[in-house]
């Protein structure tokens, strides 16, 4: 009998740890939501201005599941998140950005595409990347300022010094190709979304 | 009626605060003599900043869960102290993550995978059991001080010397390697360097600890024959 009092006495001990430390994180939880949600969109609106430095405002435009499909073609590991619309001081629109996931070499790779009206590409930006250090780590330096002005429909990564069409070839980064990959194609898919999807659509 | 003191590490009075503190530093080393808390040592050690960060973290962690596994020693029954640990750890490690997103961006931007593993970290379920759980609050506070520090030492150092040998930067900054900092003659020879890349990887985690753990052992014979000779 008493060992039946002592499992159910343990059990709600137990219980009550459990209750107190669940009170305790709800507290917390509720303390931070907004904090955390502000960064959150502070983080955003960094990756929007990085590449639009121009820009004031973003208009969140829907993904167009068919024109990404289109767009993808036979590449793997990419999604777009999410597409705005870039629009000045005056009140004109002047670009777009493409938010993209792309499967690197340690994990996904979320950056933003900024396009502007005439098919350029005005940048990109990183907003978390966790590749080998010393190797696909580089990317913010290495592969980053290589595409800023570029206009060519599509990128293929060469290997480093073997660059002959600066307008479309990115020179990888030595020792991380997959990295290399997954960003160009990542902004290959973005800049083909904006080809099929926005640029008509002005 | 004289009462004989104890003597912990460093022939510091055992169990004091100072005692606990230098006891996880030096004598009791969770990483470089326990050898426990293995894959947070191996996985995060790529950089001294990432090791720095993830050894604050896991101080924070450790040295209140110890406290509040101290305060409930007597409360929490036998038979189910190995979830009431769980639950008292993994909690501080949710609110330590939560705090983090919310005001520390760029910390939880560079650590924020490796928080989680907090939660199974043997260094700190090991103090809750064999620590934690048979003494007061203040020894187990400062024994949770003492150990974090001794492991954020510990992995900030294999970071360190990562980080330089593999990439030619230390805490982000270009030593070695083309762009060094270091100006003159001196810089323009350090620029010739070339990186190891295999020490930011996993298997340059195992050279550099086996270095560390090695330098510390005979660092330990050497102390243990001088005093034998001194007998």
């Amino acid at each position: 009998m008493s060992n039946v009092f002592h499992m159910i006495k343990n059990a709600f001990i137990l219980f009550f740890i459990t209750l107190i430390a669940g009170a305790l994180l709800g507290l917390v939880y509720q303390v931070t939501k907004d904090p955390i949600a502000y960064q959150d969109s502070q983080a955003q609106n960094k990756a929007n201005q990085a590449v639009f430095s121009d820009a004031v405002t973003f208009n969140e435009l829907g993904v167009n599941l068919d024109a990404f499909e289109e767009a993808l073609g036979d590449k793997k590991g990419i999604m777009i998140l999410s597409v705005k619309q870039a629009i000045d001081m005056n009140g004109t629109a002047i670009g777009y950005v493409i938010q993209v996931r792309s499967k690197g070499y340690g994990d996904n790779i979320v950056f933003t595409v900024g396009i502007s009206n005439d098919s350029k590409i005005n940048g990109i930006s990183i907003i978390s990347i966790a590749e080998t250090p010393g190797l696909g780590m580089n990317a913010e330096k290495v592969i980053v300022p290589q595409f800023a002005g570029k206009n060519a429909l599509q990128f293929t990564v060469v290997k480093e010094g073997q660059l002959t069409d600066s307008g479309s070839q990115i020179e990888a980064i030595s020792g991380a190709t997959i990295t290399s990959r997954a960003i160009t194609d990542g902004v290959s898919v973005a800049n083909a979304y904006f080809d099929y999807a926005l640029k008509g659509a002005r | 009626m004289s009462e004989e003191v104890k003597k912990g590490a460093l022939g510091l009075v055992q169990d004091s605060p100072a005692e606990r503190f230098f006891n996880g530093l030096i004598a009791e080393n969770p990483t470089l003599v326990l050898m426990i808390g293995m894959c947070p040592t191996l996985a995060v050690t790529s950089s001294a900043m990432n090791g720095l960060g993830m050894g604050l973290a896991t101080t924070f962690v450790l040295a209140l869960s110890n406290a509040v596994i101290a305060a409930l020693r007597k409360i929490i029954p036998a038979t189910v102290r190995i979830p009431s640990f769980i639950v008292v750890i993994a909690s501080f490690v949710t609110i330590v993550q939560l705090l983090m997103q919310a005001y520390f961006p760029a910390l939880n931007k560079a650590l924020g995978v490796y928080i989680p593993l907090i939660v199974v970290n043997c260094i700190i379920f090991g103090r809750a059991e064999a620590y934690a759980s048979k003494h007061g609050i203040v020894p187990s506070f400062y024994d949770g001080v003492g150990m974090g520090i001794g492991f954020t030492c510990a992995i900030t150092v294999i970071g360190l010397f990562r980080e330089l040998i593999g990439a030619g930067t230390a805490f982000n900054i270009q030593i070695l390697g083309i762009g060094s900092v270091i100006p003159g003659t001196i810089g323009a020879y350090l620029a010739k360097y070339q990186p190891v890349s295999i020490f930011v990887q996993q298997a340059g985690a195992f050279f550099v600890l086996a270095f560390l753990i090695a330098f510390m052992n005979k660092v330990k014979a050497n102390s243990a024959k001088k005093k034998k000779e001194a007998k």
